[in-house]
């Protein structure tokens, strides 16, 4: 038994002592060199990134990657990952660009950087059974589903709480496919989530659903993730982005995927753009 | 030295802060209730199915190695899922409903999915203890004129759970490690907590760290104890074997 005990705390002991701080040179540099960028997307989050029918990875984010590895003049390297490593990912460096649905927070940013301007916007609805509710304060003491690594999970009862003194009962699943058919079948009884993804989800069966009270309750702006205290990389991205939405490949993708004729029409304009009464439909690119 | 370059400070005040100190809280708890109730059905379970696997009657051996068969070939997590998300659908009258809005549903799912997937291997283990009993002692009951539940109960069981309780022992701790399966059908027990805490601070390995000491540390103890209970029962496995000849 002593031996035992021993084995474990050792080889807990040797993990720890492998941990170590590397301050190398500029990704900017590395991928240059490489010839390729290793760009981070998620598989189960439609339309943004998914598996089609076809068995193949697609979505916004996925072509909006191919664009960006073509501006920056490498290949592509698609790296899977999920709600968690999505972010750990770029912490540890094994992967250059994280594009993979991730709303803006600080709490993220504190692990993270994010290229600007932020590549979509859109906002997190509670969804429901048309009818069922008529606003945010009928979800006190309700079940409510997120997706597990959604910021949603804290926030959703705070907003819940500005109306109502009930607390709703919080769930969160693995993925988005598994909280819709959660909240189908009535495991719970709203499910929390960015707006376009519910749509696409949803899919057909989207006419039965609402969003409750009819509005977007937190704002979900989607950058691009780069590794934190890398700045000559973060500008880079950055200018490529506001240079693929002002040659208008930008909106090529946008209106394959959210147009009117699009795989999922996106009744919101989620394209990055300045206030419109200020500065009527200019994209939110910077001057040179 | 590469692949194990974690680039990562420890933060270990995440895993006392709120509300990561309540979830983790509630997912020991959570872990307790589930590893021992399913611990207590599938051994119940698996005793039934181990006597009706080694009865003579066709009609009571056959769906028992059919269920034994099948479950063993099926991973657990399939159960847990198939528990949480077709079983409530399958079900006739407002039942599905009930089960559905049912705020604990997701632990009922796990134990049941947990229960199936244990009982096999209880059984398969129970069985063999069964199987050491020697011939004469069974002859022996018969002859002092105990019926058939008199002498499983009396005679058979309690010598086969003699013999069988190491590998039993072993099972059940692997039965309490798979509690940790639940996490995919959103039971809020320890490993689903440590993922939780992840996913917001972007912090796993505290918490990983920590809930690892829980299980290696459970694990450990549950090894002493099962020791303890042997030498308690003062088996000798050498007895055992000299009384088959």
């Amino acid at each position: 038994m002593k031996k035992s005990c021993l084995v474990a705390l050792l080889s807990v002991l040797f993990l720890m002592s492998l941990i170590s701080y590397a301050a190398g040179e500029s990704l900017l540099n590395e991928v240059t060199k490489r010839g390729t960028v290793r760009i981070g997307h998620g598989n189960a989050t439609p339309p943004m990134n998914y598996i089609d029918d076809k068995g193949e990875w697609v979505g916004f984010d996925v072509d909006l990657g191919t664009v960006i590895a073509e501006k920056l003049g490498v290949k592509v390297e698609r790296v899977l990952v999920d709600n968690k490593t999505r972010i750990a990912f770029l912490a540890n460096r094994s992967i250059d660009i994280s594009l993979a649905n991730i709303s803006h927070t600080r709490s993220r940013d504190e692990q993270m950087d994010y290229a600007e301007p932020p590549y979509f916007w859109t906002g997190k609805i509670f969804y429901s059974k048309k009818g069922k509710f008529k606003s945010i304060k009928d979800l006190g003491g309700k079940k409510i589903g997120v997706d597990q690594g959604s910021n949603a999970f804290i926030a959703a009862p705070q907003e819940i709480a500005k109306y109502t003194d009930k607390k709703p009962e919080m769930l969160s699943f693995q993925n988005s496919a598994e909280g819709f058919l959660a909240l189908k079948q009535g495991k719970i009884d709203s499910y929390s989530q960015d707006a376009q993804i519910l749509a696409a989800v949803a899919g057909s069966l989207g006419e039965e659903y609402e969003a409750v009270g009819g509005a977007i309750w937190s704002p979900g702006l989607y950058g691009i993730g780069v590794p934190p205290d890398d700045s000559k990389w973060r500008d880079k991205v950055s200018f490529v982005l506001q240079d693929i939405l002002k040659d208008g490949s930008y909106e090529k993708i946008y209106q394959k995927w959210f147009g009117p004729k699009g795989i999922s029409p996106l009744p919101i304009n989620a394209r990055p753009r300045l206030p419109k009464d200020t500065f009527g439909d200019m994209l939110y690119i910077w001057p040179d | 030295m590469k692949i194990l370059n974690l680039r990562y400070d420890f933060d270990w005040s995440i895993p006392f802060r709120e509300p990561f100190a309540g979830w983790l809280i509630t997912g020991v708890k959570l872990t307790f209730l589930i590893a021992i109730v399913t611990t207590a059905l599938s051994l119940i379970a698996g005793t039934i199915l181990a006597i009706m696997r080694t009865s003579r009657f066709k009609f009571l051996n056959l769906p028992a190695r059919m269920y034994v068969e099948t479950v063993r070939n099926i991973p657990g997590l399939f159960w847990l899922l198939f528990f949480y998300f077709v079983f409530p659908q399958m079900l006739p009258f407002g039942l599905t409903e009930t089960l559905n809005q049912y705020t604990y549903y997701s632990v009922v799912a796990g134990i049941l999915g947990l229960t199936i997937d244990n009982s096999a291997y209880v059984s398969d283990i129970v069985r063999t203890g069964i199987l050491s009993v020697p011939r004469g002692h069974i002859e022996a009951a018969v002859s002092t004129g105990l019926n058939r539940f008199q002498q499983i109960r009396y005679i058979i069981l309690p010598m086969a759970f003699r013999t069988v309780l190491p590998p039993l022992g072993t099972r059940m701790i692997h039965n309490f490690k798979n509690s940790s399966l639940c996490m995919a059908i959103a039971a809020p027990e320890l490993t689903w907590a440590t993922q939780q805490v992840e996913s917001i601070t972007f912090r796993g390995l505290e918490v990983t760290l920590l809930a690892t000491g829980f299980y290696i540390g459970l694990s450990l103890t549950l090894a002493v104890l099962m020791i303890r209970l042997e030498r308690w029962l003062n088996i000798d496995v050498t007895s055992i074997t000299q009384m088959r000849t």
